[in-house]
């Protein structure tokens, strides 16, 4: 009787994690210097964009690789990773108006103002703020 | 040995429910904030392409490409705050689960 008792507790809790698995996934310092770098590439790369595209072929790939790669990366943490997950898709995707499509569109020779990718340039830091600021909040 | 666990269900409902109303009120509290300080950030933003677009420094899909941007960035900011009341309710759902360890096993010491 007083095994069964004192395995009560245990018991519960054991059931309650066994229930509810985690709803956000931990930090993870990798996403974070990710982003970092991201933002700090794109922001010396995006004010450029009213240049032509060929002077500036292979930074657009390697920005364009890492922002896939990362996206690749954040889908693979699996569901409580659901929220950083769908940041990264609409920072790279080319249905939305952040740095996907930009770097998209230049490489397809679009041709931009150059007051324009200043104010892209300060929309694609925001958001990237924004990806970090929830990597941040999340647990350690 | 006799356990009350009438009492102990009390305590239990108790604990999580005062665990609740404090994680709610103050994600409702943060979430008003956040969401005020980035509608009075973007309006002034607005504004500014207005003008490039009235003075001709932007053209009319630049504007488009820039106001869909701040949709974008309305769309990060509420993903934000879906994240953060995610973790208030991970972090609700431990300190209910804590109360709950914590009374039976006060409880059962008590009856042993």
């Amino acid at each position: 009787m007083k095994k069964t008792l004192l395995a009560l507790p245990l018991l519960v809790l054991l059931s309650s994690c066994a229930l509810f698995g985690p709803l956000v996934s931990s930090f993870d310092q990798n996403s974070f210097n990710a982003a970092q770098t991201i933002k700090v590439e794109a922001s010396a790369l995006v004010p450029k964009g009213f240049e032509a595209a060929n002077l500036h072929t292979w930074e657009i790939d390697n920005l364009r690789s890492k922002l896939e790669a990362q996206v690749a990366y954040e889908k693979g943490k699996g569901k409580p990773n659901l929220v950083s997950s769908k940041q990264w898709e609409i920072l790279a995707a080319k249905d939305h108006d952040l740095l996907g499509k930009f770097l998209n569109d230049w490489k397809g020779e679009k041709k931009f103002s150059r007051v324009y990718c200043r104010e892209k340039s300060e929309q694609i830091e925001k958001a990237l703020d924004e990806i970090l600021n929830a990597e941040g909040a999340k647990p350690k | 040995m006799k356990i009350d666990f009438s009492s102990i269900i009390g305590l239990v409902f108790q604990g999580a429910i005062d665990a609740a109303k404090k994680a709610s009120s103050e994600w409702a509290k943060e979430a008003t904030q956040d969401a005020m300080a980035f509608v009075n950030s973007s309006l002034p933003k607005i504004g500014r392409y207005v003008d490039f677009l009235a003075d001709g420094e932007i053209d009319s899909e630049e504007f488009k490409s820039l106001m869909m941007g701040l949709k974008d960035l309305a769309e990060l900011a509420a993903l934000t705050q879906i994240e953060k009341s995610e973790i208030k309710i991970q972090e609700t759902r431990n300190a209910i689960l804590n109360a709950v360890t914590n009374v039976v096993v006060g409880a059962v010491s008590k009856a042993i």
